[in-house]
């Protein structure tokens, strides 16, 4: 509705922007200038219209609280699970009831670390899920944009298929510096990437391996 | 009441000096021609007036207060030459408009009325007129502003004999519907003969003369003769010219204060006495030789 | 015929009603160079970001800061302008003194500044639609903050006034004397390569003050202090020498 209301105001400013010119035109002659000036202001006036339409295809506001939670330290605790975290990508559960797992890998990054919690019972259930963040300090996230890595479980092999390195291409528009120097924002500091994060919940007892390509942690004791 | 006051005003630019300690009161509502020869500080004499340089000594007082930086000063004169400043973006219709929020007394329709019978295209800009038709328009807006003091400083150039004719008797006519004081330097004092009420002359940075134009023209007398019956008369004056003509005639002119009786004794004598205009006179006076550009050629 | 009195703030108001139209031009080089700005902005900043687990990010930043710098050479160049001779001569035309003409162009430089500040700040709205249209990306901006468009045109006003309290200045100066015209370039310049901390100790102090009322108070002051300062080396010149 807000929104709504702050687009109506420049289409008010341009119309009486247009009204006045009328007028005054009895009166004066009016110049290239004149006319410069105001097709100048109209055009301008226009696309700031133009710009609340465009926002359909950008990303919802961030919550609130996703600023404000460390992403690794919540998947360090244990706790992350735990929470309904937007940072949480993908979620997919397999039922599984050998006693030790395989984990095979490709496309993952030398030293990629999987994390493991270890549930309180053995319910031969595991669930895989993938954490990741990419936002913007200006109030944006962009997290629907990674790719996660795909998770299956074949016989006693797991296998994440990473999406490689990925490139995400990205245009943001900043406010002019004399803007940025009072609300603090900064070049490229404003932007904060994570992940994606494979975290597996298993069932307490299981036996987990990985290649060698992987570095498997543990987390919540 | 006396409208402009000079005491011992002088101005130097740098270390030469222009105006050399000159005095004099200008009464209201008085027409008066500022003539003396070019770089004799004319321009600088008004332009002091108008407040647009300041005086290096002395005292000028305008509507009894000094005009240097005097918006009093401004707002009730206004200043007319061809180097008037207009922005080049307005057209001269704007201009007209712009001077009339300036200048209480503006007379727009007399201004259009003006503007109408010189023929100027109002759409038209004035960094784009020829300089005569720049002289007239300025001229235009001097006269329409209608300030109790009104400078013209050499308003006509340019402009052809007509214009000027008709500049002189828009001029006057407008005075004597609303009579103010009226200061105009120019080359052409034959022309404002019958405009002029005062002539301020001008001579090496003083004030050489300030009489009524009415005086002027009998300040001064012809002789012209034989040489031998010429020269005595002059024995004991100052002699303003001096010419040859032929080869014994002789034509002098000196400060007419010759009683009616000497008169008659030189006209016995063969001598012809002349009134002498008063815009040649204005030349005798202000040069700096007895015989003009003549003194050039003789005695080569 | 009978006199008239001026009051200084009526023929201040006079003159600046006659500036705006008279000086025009100088508003139609002000949406120019605008124009030529926008284009040099369409290319926009790169920068590039990558996490620990191959997930890389490349950014394309767009923003209206050549705008905003170019409206500020804009303002430097019409302040020391309109205190040349034709312009101050065009005031001497009419009713004027020396101080009412300094107002008078102090207002209109104002006048200037904050179109120029609100043209700038909607500059930004028109990239990013050129960039929607012929680069065909879309340019995220986040969401519509009135507060923080406002804080925008009012920071990039100061700016752009002060800029143009210093072009007053350089103005004024040359008016005195003409060796300013050298004079001025080699200062500036000879700053840049010998006292560098001066220029940065200059950017800390303004650039970089992130409190609003500090950088307010400091921004308007020096303003405040160069505009005294070429009213009153102004009130001394003649005109039409």
């Amino acid at each position: 509705m807000t929104t709504l209301l702050v687009s109506v105001i420049p289409i008010v400013i341009m119309i009486a922007v247009l009204i006045l010119s009328l007028k005054f035109r009895l009166k004066m002659n009016v110049k290239i200038t004149h006319w410069l000036l105001i097709v100048y202001v109209g055009v301008l006036l226009l696309s700031l219209c133009i710009s609340f339409f465009m926002k359909s295809e950008e990303p919802a506001e961030m919550v609130e609280e996703k600023q404000k939670t460390d992403l690794y330290e919540a998947i360090y605790s244990g706790e992350i699970s735990k929470i309904d975290t937007p940072y949480l990508l993908d979620k997919n559960s397999f039922d599984y009831s050998g006693e030790s797992l395989s984990i095979t890998s490709a496309n993952a990054e030398v030293g990629t670390t999987i994390f493991i919690e270890r549930k309180s019972v053995d319910d031969n259930m595991i669930e895989a899920h993938i954490y990741g963040s990419f936002s913007h300090m200006n109030g944006m996230d962009f997290s629907e944009k990674i790719v996660p890595p795909r998770v299956k479980i074949s016989e006693q092999y797991m296998s994440i298929i990473y999406p490689g390195s990925q490139v995400i291409k990205l245009a943001l528009m900043k406010n002019v510096f004399a803007v940025n120097q009072i609300t603090g924002d900064k070049m490229v500091n404003g932007v904060t990437i994570d992940g994606p994060i494979v975290y597996l919940r298993i069932p307490q007892s299981l036996e987990v391996k990985a290649g060698s390509e992987l570095s498997l942690q543990e987390v919540g004791k | 009441m006396s409208v402009i006051e000079c005491r011992e005003l002088s101005k130097a630019y740098l270390r030469k000096k222009v105006l050399n300690q000159i005095s004099f009161t200008i009464e209201e509502n008085k027409i008066t021609g500022v003539i003396g020869r070019n770089g004799v500080g004319k321009t600088t004499l008004l332009k002091i007036m108008a407040g647009f340089t300041k005086e290096t000594s002395g005292e000028i007082r305008v509507l009894e207060q000094r005009p240097f930086n005097n918006l009093y000063t401004s707002v009730n004169s206004i200043f007319v030459d061809d180097q008037m400043s207009f922005p080049p973006a307005l057209q001269l219709q704007e201009l007209l408009e712009a001077a009339q929020t300036f200048y209480p007394n503006w007379d727009m329709d007399f201004a259009q009325r003006l503007f109408k019978y010189f023929n100027f295209d109002p759409k038209h800009y004035h960094n784009t007129l020829s300089k005569g038709r720049t002289s007239t328009f300025n001229a235009i807006v001097g006269i329409a502003a209608r300030c109790p003091i009104t400078i013209f400083d050499e308003p006509t150039t340019g402009m052809d004999e007509a214009v000027r004719k008709d500049f002189y008797r828009a001029l006057l006519k407008d005075y004597i519907d609303h009579p103010r004081t009226i200061l105009i330097s120019s080359h052409h004092l034959e022309e404002m003969e019958d405009l002029l009420e005062d002539v301020l002359l001008l001579k090496n940075g003083k004030v050489h003369l300030h009489i009524p134009i009415s005086d002027l023209k009998e300040w001064a007398i012809g002789l012209q003769g034989q040489a031998s019956s010429v020269l005595p008369w002059t024995e004991g004056k100052e002699v303003l010219y001096q010419n040859q003509i032929g080869l014994n005639a002789t034509y002098v002119v000196i400060k007419n204060d010759l009683s009616e009786a000497e008169l008659a004794q030189a006209r016995l004598n063969g001598v012809k006495i002349t009134p002498v205009h008063a815009s040649d006179l204005c030349i005798y006076l202000t040069s700096d030789t007895k015989g003009g550009i003549d003194d050039v050629f003789i005695n080569r | 015929m009978s006199l008239s009195t001026a009051n200084l703030m009526e023929t201040v108001k006079k003159q600046y009603s006659f500036k705006l139209k008279a000086n025009i031009d100088a508003i139609s080089s002000l949406v120019g160079i605008q124009l030529v700005a926008i284009l040099f902005s369409l290319g926009g900043i790169g920068g590039s970001l990558s996490s620990s687990e191959g997930l890389q990010i490349n950014f394309n930043y767009y923003s209206a800061d050549v705008v905003l710098v170019f409206t500020m050479f804009w303002a430097l160049v019409t302040a020391i302008t309109i205190t040349t001779k034709p312009y101050r001569n065009h005031d001497f035309t009419f009713v004027t003194n020396r101080l009412s003409s300094s107002l008078s162009n102090i207002l209109f430089l104002l006048t200037g500044s904050l179109l120029g500040a609100v043209t700038a700040n909607l500059s930004r709205y028109l990239l990013q639609l050129i960039a929607f249209l012929f680069r065909d990306q879309q340019v995220y901006s986040g969401p519509f903050d009135f507060p923080v468009f406002i804080l925008g045109i009012v920071m990039s006003a100061l700016y752009i006034f002060c800029v143009c309290s210093i072009g007053y200045l350089i103005g004024a100066l040359v008016q005195v004397n003409k060796s300013f015209v050298l004079l001025v370039p080699v200062l500036i310049i000879g700053s840049i390569f010998l006292g560098e901390s001066i220029l940065v100790q200059l950017f800390q102090f303004y650039v970089m003050e992130p409190n609003f009322v500090f950088f307010l108070i400091k921004i308007l002051i020096t303003t405040a202090l160069f505009f005294l300062a070429s009213i009153s080396i102004l009130n001394r010149m003649e005109v039409r020498r």
